[in-house]
């Protein structure tokens, strides 16, 4: 039996998966030994808060935007929370995930249903588009964006578009269309650690430094 | 390369540290901060984008700190930083940006932005790029005893004045005591009354004080130019000073950039901790006032708004001290929308003020402080920042907003009660 779209996924749920996967954790530890090498001198001012506790704090409350600034950027805040928090959801709630995570790891969760996962998915999409709108004519957005940008903001809604219509056999082989899911992940994981997806990541330590700082002043962050 | 463009480049490179490789790496150019941004706020120029101004000093990062920056600097890909780059950011770097903090505060991966122009504000003044009054400041105040010039007169004529006016016995060079009180240059030029009024108010409160005569002034431009050697030489002549007088503390007077230089830069300049504390006038004020020391009679009338200033509050941590002192006295106080912790700045700050050639641009800046300013259409604003002040003083003239501006501490000691 030859089914070209088999071998395909075959080779993208092992080896394929384990190539992305090495490149994935290899590029992130690369990518914050690169940070943490660095170091930062200590800070012998006599602290007025405590900075490692307010430093901890940030990395969540950073998560809520200051108070009357989303009406001069509503594209992004909106767009910026509809993509992350429907990709996350896409991504950890969608039953068959759940079942290969407990492959994998065996643990699991209770799973959404297939109406919110795609309801998020679609809206997620929307967001990827909005967000990719306005780096093309926002003038502040248009002056900051690089290809990198775009090759992220691509990357991220492909494994969202792939999987839905892999799930939904929109068009094309199911089988086949499994298989460019998955391959679009891979793709993803390994640009992960070598362009602008590694903040997510990365915003740990960067949340962190940042109240760290003003914390040990007493000051808000 | 030249030899300055060579100190420069070094200069910038040894402020990458951890944070600032963090930071590059989180930043997703949203944009975000630049709507927290007064400069890009009312010109809606791109270019002040906070990420913006710190440019070079992200590809510095990029080509030299991390693995595929340095293959496609090997490859060719990317070019090193030229003079020409570094004479293209200065006006980004010190005209644009007064190290306000908003920016700070508002970006969602949280980029400490503004510690970063400080940084690189670093590699800028090494490599001989900064504002000429800037420069001519620094050069003043390591040669003399201020940024002014000589204001060694001046002081004397001062606290002479205060004498005169309180009754109350201000010695310079008095060694024991509990504090040694410094000045902002702004203040012994242009608004001397704080002197009487701190000398009223310790003198109700018990609390010993001196001037030294060898290191009175507070500003300390190295750290708006972005020098460390000129900021270090400053800090360490008020520490030298205060150790020699051998105070509890040093009271570092109402004005911003002296707070950040004395209370939180100083220590890691000359690399030590202090053998005294180092405490703003507002955050003794309200010590005393909590400890029963500071007793206040009758109240302000008028309709009496606050202007935080950005070293003090966003990035000093002192937030609800004035406003404890402020309802002490003012019996109509009304906050602006954004106050505290996200007050818009005056314009003035981190050397803008000093530089001719912003001028132009911090006019139009002002008009955010402005716009909060005129919904809540006060009688007078009060601040606890000398440049704060003086900057307000003229701008506000400039828009023919008549509006009285005052120091909080001498709004406290005009209601001090004498009886208590
Ligand atoms: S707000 Fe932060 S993440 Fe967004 S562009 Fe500015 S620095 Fe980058
Ligand atoms: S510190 Fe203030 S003035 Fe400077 S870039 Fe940030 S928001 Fe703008």
């Amino acid at each position: 039996m030859n089914n070209p779209a088999f071998d395909l996924l075959m080779w993208a749920r092992g080896p394929g998966f384990d190539i992305a996967l090495a490149i994935f954790i290899g590029g992130i530890v690369l990518r914050l030994t690169e940070i943490i090498i660095l170091g930062r001198k200590k800070d012998m001012a006599p602290a007025k808060g405590n900075g490692f506790l307010q430093g901890l704090k940030t990395i969540f409350s950073r998560s809520v935007p200051r108070k009357g600034l989303i009406k001069f950027a509503p594209v992004t805040y909106l767009g910026g929370y509809i993509f992350h928090l429907g990709f996350f959801i896409a991504f950890f709630f969608f039953a068959p995930h759940i079942a290969l995570i407990q492959d994998a790891f065996g643990i699991s969760w209770p799973a959404a249903g297939r109406v919110i996962i795609e309801s998020v998915t679609a809206l997620a999409v929307l967001a990827v588009v909005a967000l990719t709108y306005s780096r093309l004519t926002d003038p502040v957005r248009k002056s900051l964006t690089t290809f990198d940008d775009y090759l992220v903001l691509l990357l991220s809604v492909l494994p969202l578009i792939t999987g839905y219509v892999a799930v939904n056999k929109l068009f094309g082989d199911p089988t086949m269309m499994l298989a460019v899911h998955l391959l679009s992940v891979e793709a993803l994981m390994i640009a992960f650690p070598f362009t602008k997806l590694m903040h997510a990541v990365s915003f740990v330590f960067a949340r962190y430094y940042n109240g760290s700082i003003q914390g040990r002043k007493g000051a808000e962050s | 390369m030249s030899a300055t463009l060579e100190r420069g480049l070094n200069a910038l490179r040894e402020q990458i540290d951890a944070p600032v490789a963090s930071f590059f790496t989180s930043c997703v150019s949203c944009g975000l901060c630049a709507e927290a941004c007064l400069f890009y706020r009312e010109t809606e120029d791109p270019q002040y984008t906070p990420i913006k101004k710190l440019d070079l000093m992200r590809r510095m990062w990029s080509r030299e700190f991390t693995l595929l920056g340095r293959i496609g600097g090997w490859l060719g890909l990317t070019k090193p930083i030229t003079d020409a780059d570094l004479t293209a950011w200065e006006p980004l770097v010190y005209d644009s940006c007064t190290m306000c903090g908003r920016c700070t505060l508002v970006c969602p991966v949280g980029n400490d932005l503004t510690m970063m122009i400080r940084k690189m504000r670093e590699g800028m003044s090494a490599s001989g790029h900064g504002p000429v009054e800037l420069i001519g400041a620094a050069q003043r105040h390591i040669d003399g005893n201020s940024a002014m010039g000589d204001l060694s007169k001046a002081i004397h004529a001062q606290v002479k004045n205060a004498v005169a006016d309180t009754g109350i016995e201000i010695e310079f060079d008095k060694p024991g005591v509990d504090y040694m009180v410094i000045l902002s240059a702004q203040e012994i030029a242009e608004f001397p009354d704080v002197l009487g009024a701190m000398a009223r108010i310790f003198k109700k409160a018990g609390v010993t004080w001196t001037i030294s005569s060898e290191a009175f002034e507070a500003t300390n431009v190295g750290i708006q130019i972005g020098s460390r050697d000129i900021a270090r030489t400053l800090v360490q002549r008020l520490v030298d000073a205060a150790e020699k007088l051998g105070v509890k503390g040093v009271i570092s007077p109402e004005c911003g950039h002296a707070y950040q230089a004395l209370r939180w830069e100083g220590p890691n300049l000359i690399g030590r901790a202090y053998n005294f504390e180092v405490i703003h006038i507002i955050e003794l004020l309200d010590q005393l006032r909590a400890q029963g020391k500071l007793k206040t009679k009758g109240m302000n009338t008028q309709k009496l708004t606050f202007h935080d200033p950005c070293q003090i509050n966003r990035r000093g941590g002192i937030n609800k001290e004035p406003r404890r002192l402020m309802n002490m006295v003012a019996e109509n106080f009304v906050e602006t929308e954004d106050a505290g912790t996200m007050n818009w700045c005056c314009g003035g700050g981190g050397g803008v003020g000093a530089n001719e050639r912003a001028a132009p641009l911090r006019n139009i800046a002002f008009k955010r402080k402005k716009a909060q300013i005129d919904k809540v259409n006060p009688d007078a604003i009060v601040t606890m920042c000398a440049y704060c002040h003086h900057t307000l003083d003229n701008v506000l003239e400039e828009f023919n907003m008549d509006l009285e501006v005052m120091g909080l501490t001498e709004l406290v000691a005009e209601y001090l009660d004498d009886d208590a």
